[in-house]
């Protein structure tokens, strides 16, 4: 039975929960919180009691965005490229010899990023809620956080935001918010730039970084295994959206699943956490060795 | 059952899981039996009690008593009676394609044998138009030969490849059956498929399919599509997820990419592992 208790270690300096820190495969989660740019203050907290029942399988490690975005002389949170770099370098730091990623939202696209450069140490990666790595372009606005409460990083404002992209506000707890309130006075999120032109920096990354991954899907593929879980109610990335990303995965990579879980919104980890773990741990068994044919 | 001798394959202990698989009596050019899951019970008798039957009139077990069985309604009736018969708790019911619709109206009829329900590549369950009569019209070999058997499996699959000879023998093997062979004669010459299989089973799909409109399912149910499948078309598993996850909490659906109408035998790792899991989820579930 594995150490089901994750501890803080620093990989790389950044904090790194981990149950096993000597593990040499495992599931490494990344949290797609981007200071100054996210909805809401995330970290590894987002991840709340979805990842209990992983840490009782085997290794995990999990890389808090808020810290390892947060450290340094902040260009991490500047650019999607520089977000991808730096989880990669604590990804390589960690000593595993090949992992499973699970990358929730704008980690998911960096994730994918991250595969295609290191498929020697990345077996196959988890997209959850990724609408940022779907094609938006010349879409109508998306108007679910237009019109958030100031300052975004006040507790209210931070709970308005968590409402408004869940399914559910069951999941939206004190212990949540609470370490939601703290992300925010972190120095991470202090320092950063959200308005104007770094903000314009920052989706002009985004942009350059999608057309990368759909340039290598076309021609070479992403070269692992790929998943992607979407929340039925996301109000941030429709149905549609996760499919349309599915199909331009599927073109060049054979083990390419998609899996929609019910009554969730762009969080479904926290809403629908059995299910979550459920569709993460079949993958990893299902992709975890040769899949030939009968 | 019933006074049909029913073939079954059984291994390994735990949770019961049992398979349904597709297509139906008397169908000249293809004839899958229990044997389609060969894969999947190998591996997920490791950790459940697995369970493969064939249906009324298909593979090994005997065809219908009277005319007037040759139904699906038929088929159902004979998988819960055995499902009885074998004392089972209530188990984790996987059915495929035809097997998909016979796994879901006997979950709806027989609430208490069910714990919970995937559902794999099901057009004959899946609401909207079917493509499968497309796909294969006019197999370009005599009927029942080798060749048009082939031929009706690759449609069915991503990978033609995985059509082996072996396979073929199998399903070559039911063919030649004087049984099946009879089962052949009452559908298609004496008329019974057109007269009363076809009708009756559109008449219940209505009935089934209303009956998931108004949350009667009540038991944990996953859809498995693969994504390639031509058909039954990846919109119609979309559809069909919505319809039982309008009412269940814990529906899920998932894609299978590079795969036909048999992600089980495309991709067996990953399926087995998609069932192994939702079972295992869904045995603390109902306990």
């Amino acid at each position: 039975m594995q150490a089901a208790e994750l501890k803080p270690c620093l990989v790389d300096g950044a904090t790194v929960l981990r149950n096993d820190p000597g593990a040499r495969t495992g599931i490494v989660f990344i949290d797609g919180s981007i200071p100054g740019v996210s909805p809401y203050c995330g970290g590894a907290h987002v991840w709340g009691k979805a990842l209990a029942p992983f840490a009782g399988e085997g290794g995990v490690a999990v890389i808090d965005s808020l810290s390892a975005l947060g450290s340094g002389d902040g260009a991490a949170c500047k650019t999607l490229d520089g977000a991808k770099d730096r989880f990669l370098s604590i990804l390589r730091a960690l000593g595993l010899r090949r992992c499973h990623v699970v990358a929730h939202d704008v980690a998911g696209l960096a994730a994918l990023l991250m595969a295609c450069e290191a498929a020697d140490l990345i077996a196959g990666v988890t997209v959850v809620s990724g609408g940022v790595a779907c094609p938006t372009r010349d879409e109508e606005e998306n108007l679910a956080l237009a019109h958030p409460y100031a300052p975004r990083t006040h507790r209210s404002a931070q709970k308005w935001a968590l409402e408004r992209i869940s399914y559910s506000h069951q999941h939206i707890d004190a212990k949540l918010l609470d370490a939601c309130e703290a992300a925010a006075r972190s120095a991470a999120w202090l320092d950063a730039p959200i308005q104007g032109e770094a903000r314009s920096r920052w989706q002009g990354s985004v942009g350059r970084a999608k057309a990368r991954l759909y340039q290598a899907a076309r021609t070479t593929g992403v070269p692992v295994p790929v998943q992607l879980v979407w929340g039925t109610h996301d109000p941030l990335s429709s149905v549609e959206h996760g499919l349309t990303l599915f199909r331009i995965l599927a073109e060049k990579q054979r083990a390419a699943h998609f899996h929609l879980l019910n009554r969730a919104g762009a969080l479904p980890f926290r809403e629908e956490a059995e299910g979550f773990h459920q569709a993460v741990a079949a993958f990893v068994d299902g992709t975890g060795r040769d899949d030939g044919p009968v | 059952m019933g006074g049909v001798p029913t073939r079954y394959f059984e291994a390994g202990e735990g949770d019961a899981i049992v398979f349904i698989y597709g297509g139906n009596f008397g169908s000249p050019d293809s004839a899958t039996s229990a044997r389609v899951w060969d894969e999947n019970l190998a591996s997920l008798s490791r950790r459940f009690r697995v369970i493969a039957f064939d249906k009324l009139g298909q593979g090994e077990t005997g065809n219908p008593l009277r005319d007037e069985d040759y139904t699906m309604d038929a088929v159902v009736g004979h998988a819960a009676g055995f499902i009885r018969a074998l004392q089972l708790p209530p188990v984790h019911l996987v059915g495929h394609s035809r097997g998909g619709y016979a796994a879901t109206r006997l979950t709806l009829d027989n609430h208490e044998l069910v714990r919970s329900l995937s559902i794999v590549n099901s057009g004959t369950l899946a609401p909207g138009v079917g493509t499968n009569e497309v796909v294969h019209a006019g197999p370009p070999h005599p009927r029942g030969s080798r060749e048009a058997v082939r031929w009706v499996y690759e449609n069915f699959h991503f990978r033609p490849e995985l059509v082996t000879d072996q396979w073929l023998d199998l399903v070559m093997a039911t063919l030649a059956l004087p049984k099946y062979q009879e089962s052949i004669r009452k559908m298609t010459v004496e008329g019974l498929g057109e007269r009363l299989f076809l009708p009756l089973l559109s008449r219940q799909k209505r009935e089934t399919l209303a009956w998931l409109e108004e949350g009667r399912l009540q038991r944990p149910t996953q859809v498995i599509w693969g994504f390639n499948d031509r058909t039954a078309l990846l919109d119609r598993g979309i559809r069909l997820f919505q319809l039982i996850a309008r009412h269940d909490r814990s529906a899920q659906l998932h894609v299978v990419n590079e795969s036909g109408h048999f992600p089980h035998r495309e991709h067996p790792a990953r399926f087995n592992a998609l069932i192994g899991r939702f079972a295992s989820l869904h045995a603390a579930f109902a306990r």
